[in-house]
């Protein structure tokens, strides 16, 4: 009787394998460094909804409603998204508009994407539907409330393995982006400075969200949801007096939905949803947006030099594919690397940002086309 | 391949023209955007004055002095800042 209250017995085979998972996501966020912010919660998530008995993601289990609350209705990732906003100073982008179009070229990856996914479907293991393909290949838009909010709405049940997927590849940006950032540039073009930035004033600062939700509402409706959540906290940071709001918006606030949809997508992690054919497969393609996003975009900035009158270092364009501030910090590191007086960041924060509205304008597109 | 397939693999090249072609004009319409935002914030310049370019001037107006000169709490301020600023780099 006493045995049997323990969990020994009921242990199954898949869940320890995906208890083994959630320790390795600690290990990677705790000693590795990798995205600790949400892989801790995560792969804490996955350790509470894979322990016996304890019921943590069925009805009346406490992840089972931080996820239906949450992350099903994905509230989570636009408050996340508010967050996010409310920290973003758009100024590098304002201040060289040209920028998008680095933002829009990286989100290729995505779209390119959709025919790997489809073509997975050959293989006996794979199955996945149009609107499963679209939720994966946003990975490529390497950005995690995105990819998420995408995830819940289109393929739920893929939600595990695409944000695992997303965030592992963020945080691999420093391992995955440099050898292709430089197979597709010359020393030369690596080498190139660009002028120096004008100063951005506080009232165009303020105009900007405002300019980008209007566009937004206009054409795209659909895309609404994450961009207006992002103008938003964009707007509390810029417009200097609700200093307090922004605060809340960039710190408790933000923290606290990070640490809650961390534990909700955890809890998704479960042996019979995690351990299939098909998460090697999402794995795989998000591996494959990722690049083909770094790619694209750098091709477009090369593109963008060769007609520009201005100098347009190659490099910048790796930084569209969003994945804030990583992207633009190893497009730094290369730059340094080519010419030790090349200082890139704040170049690259333009097609870095600029990366983030394409990847939800490419999410509102997929939406509006594969949803419903 | 089956006719599923091929029916799925036509639906991304729609997507994929689609969305790229979505994508590109909704950022090149937002350029736009920032070019009018900027044209618009440089004919009609807003008076920014900021705290700091107040107090300077209120300073200005009661000591009367020329505007090169600094007020001896800056220069104090400075002082101690560049030696701050040594010391530490000279540690490190």
């Amino acid at each position: 009787m006493l045995w049997e209250s323990t969990s020994i017995p009921h242990f199954e085979p898949g869940q320890i394998v995906m208890m083994l998972v959630g320790f390795g996501l600690l290990y990677l966020a705790i000693v590795r460094k990798f995205e600790p912010l949400l892989l801790i919660p995560i792969g804490f998530g996955a350790l509470l909804t894979n322990i016996p008995l304890a019921g943590f993601s069925e009805v009346g289990g406490l992840l089972h409603y931080i996820y239906y609350i949450g992350v099903d209705t994905g509230v989570f990732p636009l408050l996340i998204f508010m967050g996010v906003g409310a920290m973003t100073d758009f100024s590098a982008l304002i201040a060289n508009p040209r920028m998008l179009l680095l933002g829009a070229a990286a989100q290729f990856g995505i779209f390119a994407t959709l025919f790997g996914a489809i073509l997975l479907n050959g293989l006996p293991w794979f199955e996945f539907t149009l609107q499963d393909a679209s939720a994966i290949a946003i990975i490529g838009g390497a950005d995690g409330p995105t990819a998420i909010f995408l995830a819940s709405k289109l393929a739920p049940e893929l939600l595990g393995a695409i944000a695992v997927a997303a965030y592992s590849y963020m945080a691999l940006v420093p391992i995955i982006q440099p050898p292709i950032m430089k197979a597709l540039t010359t020393p030369e073009e690596r080498k190139l400075p660009m002028a120096q930035l004008r100063v951005v004033s506080k009232k165009e600062k303020i105009l900007f969200p405002l300019a980008v939700l209007l566009l937004t509402l206009i054409f795209l409706p659909a895309a609404t949801p994450l961009v207006g959540m992002f103008c938003f906290g964009n707007l509390l940071k810029e417009c200097g007096v609700v200093d307090r709001l922004s605060y809340t918006a960039q710190n408790e606030l933000i923290n606290i939905v990070t640490i809650f949809l961390g534990l909700g997508v955890g809890s998704k992690l479960s042996a019979d949803k995690f351990l299939t054919a098909e998460t090697l497969g999402i794995l795989a393609l998000g591996a494959v947006a990722f690049s083909i996003g770094t790619a694209t975009g750098v091709l477009m900035a090369k593109l963008m030099n060769k007609f520009s009158k201005d100098n347009i270092n190659p490099l910048i364009g790796a930084a569209g594919v969003s994945a804030v501030p990583m992207a633009a910090r190893v497009v730094n590191k290369v730059g340094l690397e080519a010419n030790p007086h090349n200082f890139l960041l704040m170049h690259a924060m333009g097609p870095n940002v600029a990366g983030v509205l394409g990847s939800a304008v490419a999410a509102g597109i997929l939406l509006a086309l594969v949803g419903s | 391949m089956s006719t599923q397939m091929n029916d799925q693999l036509l639906e991304a090249g729609v997507l994929l023209a689609v969305g790229m072609s979505v994508v590109f004009a909704f950022l090149i319409l937002l350029i736009g955007g920032i070019h009018t935002i900027a044209w618009f914030c440089r004919k009609f310049p807003s008076d920014e004055i900021t705290p700091y370019a107040t107090q300077n001037r209120a300073a200005q107006n009661i000591n009367n002095k020329s505007p090169t000169s600094v007020s001896p709490q800056v220069a104090a301020a400075i002082t101690a800042a560049v030696h701050t600023h040594r010391q530490t780099t000279l540690k490190s």
